[in-house]
């Protein structure tokens, strides 16, 4: 709209500027310059008759009378205008049926995985804030420090007594309750069932967010034999809602007790840690499950939150808890004097706070993942949004012609330009409602591959919403930008005749098409590693033999007189090949451990509580020494096997008859046995250092039942048979031990299979690119080939010519993955401590399958103008 | 046909080759008591080129109007047509007219 030139009159005085311009603006362009010329035209000549006050005012008149007319025409004008255009897009799509759904389908896959990863992130990182106040929750954990002050490991549980403490003297903090969470028995009659309980402080309500739909917060834990069912568990339970004062048994401390239903409340959300079917008071659990922990700060038995005042600085209130940790722990040492050395780093251990809603990310590293698929979600959106614009630019060279004709027709640059800007943008828009449509309906098998529950509201996440117009804006302008810009510049005889080269290969399209292949490399690198650290694990040797063997869990039963028992129901059966005991299920994350102080140092091994015949019947190696021998060792409590890593830890040398260098003194049990560092735990971590006793102080919790070979669902019937002798207190319970390590990867191999969803994707992506881009580059250099197969070039030869122009960009596509994909992957790896080694041929392998996949491309799209008669090419004209 | 029709057919006629927005204004501007807009025009121009009794196309630039072109108007035959058909129905309403008795 370049009207500065209308101002430039030959004459003496111009009409004034307001009006000219505020006319000019209502005047189609297509009239604009007669309509001014003419009143310029009498303005000049009213000048000399009536001076120049009464023209400018006449000006202004002729202005304001006859903008509204000219306004009206204008906007008639535009309408018939992009009716027009609107047609013209259409057809040109229609045209082009094959190119132009390969666009809109691109985008909208890709919009609809961003909605859907959006979504996944969105849900990851609302964790607990629904709580009134979240952001004063703190969490209390104990961290772990080691000799060089450096962070060993946090866990989030801490003493019994740590609450109240923490509340009565640490200015600051408001409210203090105590929660765990675990699975219990309920009994109805002669029915039982295995509810998700949580045990929690009065207090817990009043914290935390969980509303009641029947009964009162007040008066819900008046008693101590108060539950509180979720709306779930009571119609589980009772099939009702109306089961306020119902009685229903639950098993604490190994036996069932009375209790009476207090109140009902909301099934807790899926963004919260707290997933729970009945609440029950804590103290009673504490003092039936771990008496030696009433008013202990030494076990760490229970989940601690505190609401600090918004004021109070969390920096303050660690300090107070490191204090509070000195002050109460019962270990020799001063530590009044070092309590100034914040964080304990003296200390061996100490507490610490953590807001609520970072507890959840930052455990299980959660961040990485979210970081990741957020990175592979705004990766194929990028790849989406480049293939577009190629394919936009690249259909659009074949609409130079109707250019030229456009323009010698009479059209303006700026209406050339809205043309092919429109076209992008419908093209967009439509994309974007195709790709909401398809996360609408993707969703539910987008929550079946991540586990969980999202709902699919567009309309409260406003963000999101206007993410999505952003990226319809951006890339619409992006897309429409070169067509409109370059495409309107040409001059329309140069078109018309010919003259005007254009080929695929300007810098614009060059650099989006070698970031594309960065991104489908980095992507299939990503995926390669992933797969073969998931391999690694799985088939790595775990040191113990895991199969078929069935695990039944005791749930604090009596292990070896329940154990006994079991095991003389099966004696002589032939479908069982051998039954053992122990503490804790192999494989996967390691809960028992004995930690003690020693020298400013906090030490800590984990603990495997057996029988007699678990290290052989588990084939167990042992490098040296011997096996546990029921005969020989007749006080278990002094006999103990370790492994190579405390072996190593505590640098025995000869360990074979030494005292375990736990306990001071004679108590201290011998070291009979080394076994080797087989992973008793889950491959997250490392093999630490680990004892492992025949003493039954140490409790059994697990039944290994080793089956032979065979129909196992027979078997499983008949230990089920057995177990209803032995007890009908508890449901049969088993789990096969494959299984359940298995399940310590679940979320690897979920997020696995989310980035082979993803690269494939990319890759689909890029090669739909380099199709579009293929197919330009062939369609412009028809001439050129046709004179190249006259002078005698073979068809191979052609090819290798087009993908000649290709290779380069693949290279450095490539090469800039390198770098990109290691610093992604070095992250995900860091999660485990046994890690594959990454070689360099991952990175040639991803790199070669996209490669070869372009080299099959370019040659299927370019094969039939290659093939075709090369008169046809030249003939043309 | 309106008033402001018919006096901008007879104002392209009388001004012939050089009939265009500017020139149409002037000479109504001249002839006439009423006050005419560029759009009060252009408005008819438009509307009666596009009933086939005005003809237009674009005239060469002049100095004057600093290089900006004009758009010509001629007059169909059609329009002469519909403009003798005016007078005529005109004329034949002041044939025969009493003399007025004037109410002053």
């Amino acid at each position: 709209m370049d009207w500065s030139a209308h101002l430039e009159i030959g004459h003496v005085i111009k009409p004034p500027f307001i009006p000219r311009f505020l006319l000019g603006s209502c005047i189609h362009p297509s009239d604009r310059d007669e309509v001014l010329g003419d009143l310029d035209e009498v303005f000049a000549e009213l000048i000399p008759e009536n001076g120049k006050h009464r023209a400018n005012t006449w000006y202004w008149y002729q202005m304001l009378r006859s903008a509204p007319w000219f306004l009206i025409q204008s906007f008639a004008w535009n309408v018939v205008m992009l009716k027009n255009y609107l047609k013209l897009t259409l057809r040109t799509l229609a045209k082009q049926k094959l190119q132009g759904a390969i666009n809109i389908a691109g985008l909208s896959l890709g919009i609809a995985l961003c909605v859907l990863i959006a979504f996944f992130v969105r849900d990851e990182t609302s964790y607990e804030k629904f709580h009134e106040g979240y952001e004063n929750i703190k969490e209390v954990q104990t961290w772990y420090f080691n000799p060089d002050g450096s962070t060993k490991h946090k866990i989030p549980f801490v003493g019994a007594p740590v609450a109240e403490a923490a509340l009565l003297e640490i200015p600051g903090i408001t409210e203090a309750a105590r929660a765990r969470i675990g699975r219990s028995y309920f009994r109805i009659g002669s029915s039982v069932f295995q509810e998700r309980m949580l045990y929690v402080d009065p207090t817990f309500l009043s914290i935390f967010n969980f509303p009641l739909i029947s009964g009162d917060a007040q008066s819900a834990f008046t008693q101590r034999n108060h539950i509180i069912l979720s709306e779930s568990a009571s119609l589980q339970l009772f099939g009702s809602l109306e089961t306020i004062g119902s009685a229903v048994e639950v098993r604490l401390g190994g036996e069932y007790r009375e209790y009476e239903v207090s109140a009902i409340a909301k099934n807790p959300p899926g963004n919260t840690k707290f997933q729970f079917d009945a609440m029950v008071l804590i103290d009673p659990w504490i003092e039936t499950s771990y008496p030696a922990a009433i008013g202990s700060f030494g076990y760490n038995i229970v989940q601690t939150y505190v609401v600090t005042r918004p004021d109070a600085l969390l920096d303050n209130i660690n300090k107070n808890l490191s204090s509070l940790y000195a002050l109460h722990n019962e270990t020799p040492f001063d530590y009044n004097l070092e309590r100034e050395d914040f964080l304990g780093q003296n200390l061996p251990m100490t507490y610490q706070a953590i807001p609520l809603q970072s507890v959840y990310l930052s455990r299980q590293s959660k961040a990485v993942y979210s970081l990741i698929l957020g990175a592979i979600a705004l990766g194929i959106l990028l790849l989406a949004c480049i293939n577009f614009m190629t394919m936009s630019i690249g259909r659009s060279l074949f609409r130079s012609r109707e250019v030229g004709v456009r323009k010698v027709v009479g059209a303006t640059r700026s209406q050339l330009i809205g043309q092919f800007w429109g076209e992008a943008f419908l093209l967009t828009i439509i994309s974007a409602i195709i790709g909401v449509v398809i996360a609408w309906q993707a969703l539910p098998y987008f929550n079946g591959l991540t586990e969980k529950n999202l709902a699919f509201e567009l309309i409260s996440q406003w963000p999101l919403v206007a993410s999505i117009i952003l990226i319809v804006i951006l890339t619409g302008l992006i897309a429409g930008s070169y067509p409109s810009f370059v495409l309107s510049s040409f001059r329309p005889v140069d078109v018309l005749k010919s003259r005007v080269r254009i080929s695929g290969s300007n810098f614009y399209t060059r650099s989006l098409v070698a970031l594309q292949f960065t991104l489908s490399v980095s992507l299939i690198i990503m995926t390669l590693i992933m797969q073969r650290q998931m391999n690694t694990i799985q088939e790595r040797d775990l040191g113990f033999d895991s199969d078929q063997v069935v695990l039944v869990t005791l749930n604090g039963l009596d292990g070896t007189g329940t154990a006994n028992q079991f095991k003389q129901l099966l004696e002589g059966e032939s479908s069982v090949d051998g039954i053992t005991l122990a503490g804790s299920a192999l494989g996967s994350r390691f809960i028992n451990g004995l930690s003690w102080a020693d020298e400013g140092q906090q030490l800590h091994i984990d603990v495997l509580s057996v029988d007699h015949a678990f290290m052989g019947e588990m084939k167990i190696e042992i490098v040296e020494g011997r096996d546990f021998d029921v005969t020989r060792d007749t006080n278990a409590s002094r006999v103990v096997l370790v492994n190579q890593a405390l072996v190593d830890e505590f640098s025995i040398e000869d360990p074979v008859g030494k005292q375990l260098p736990v306990f001071p003194g004679d108590d201290s049990p011998t070291i009979i046995g080394v076994t080797p560092n087989f992973n008793y735990s889950s491959l997250h971590e490392l093999v630490g250092p680990l004892m492992i006793t025949v003493d039954t102080d140490w409790k059994h919790e697990f039944i290994y039942v080793k089956l032979a070979p065979g129909d196992h669902r027979a078997s499983i019937d008949l230990l089920s048979a057995a177990w209803k002798n032995v007890s009908q207190d508890i449901p049969f319970q088993f789990q096969f031990l494959d299984d359940r390590i298995e399940q310590a990867y679940s979320a690897d191999l979920r997020w696995g299979r989310i980035v082979n969803l993803g690269s494939g994707f990319a890759i689909f992506l890029a090669l739909l690119g380099l199709i579009g881009l293929t197919s330009l580059s062939v369609q412009s250099r028809r001439k050129e080939i046709g004179i190249r197969k006259t002078m005698g070039a073979s068809d191979g030869r052609i090819i290798g010519l087009l993908i000649r122009d290709f290779a380069s960009l693949i290279v450095i596509g490539s090469l800039l993955a390198v770098p990109l994909s290691y610093l992604l992957a070095d992250q995900w790896l860091s999660n485990f401590a046994f890690q594959m080694d990454v070689e360099w041929t991952i990175y040639f392998v991803a790199a070669s399958v996209v490669l070869i996949a372009s080299v099959l491309t370019i040659t299927a799209q370019s094969f039939r103008t290659v093939r075709a008669n090369p008169i046809e090419a030249l003939r043309s004209e | 046909m309106s008033r402001s029709d018919e006096m901008i057919l007879l104002a392209v006629w009388k001004l012939q080759d050089d009939a265009y927005g500017a020139s149409v204004l002037k000479y109504l501007q001249e002839r006439t008591s009423e006050d005419w807009s560029i759009a009060g025009v252009y408005a008819p121009l438009k509307r009666l080129t596009s009933l086939g009794l005005l003809r237009s196309f674009t005239g060469l630039p002049t100095h004057e109007r600093g290089g900006r072109r004009k758009r010509m108007y001629n007059l169909t035959v059609p329009g002469y047509r519909s403009l003798k058909r005016a007078q005529a129905e005109y004329e034949s309403m002041w044939i025969g007219l009493p003399t007025l008795k004037l109410a002053t």
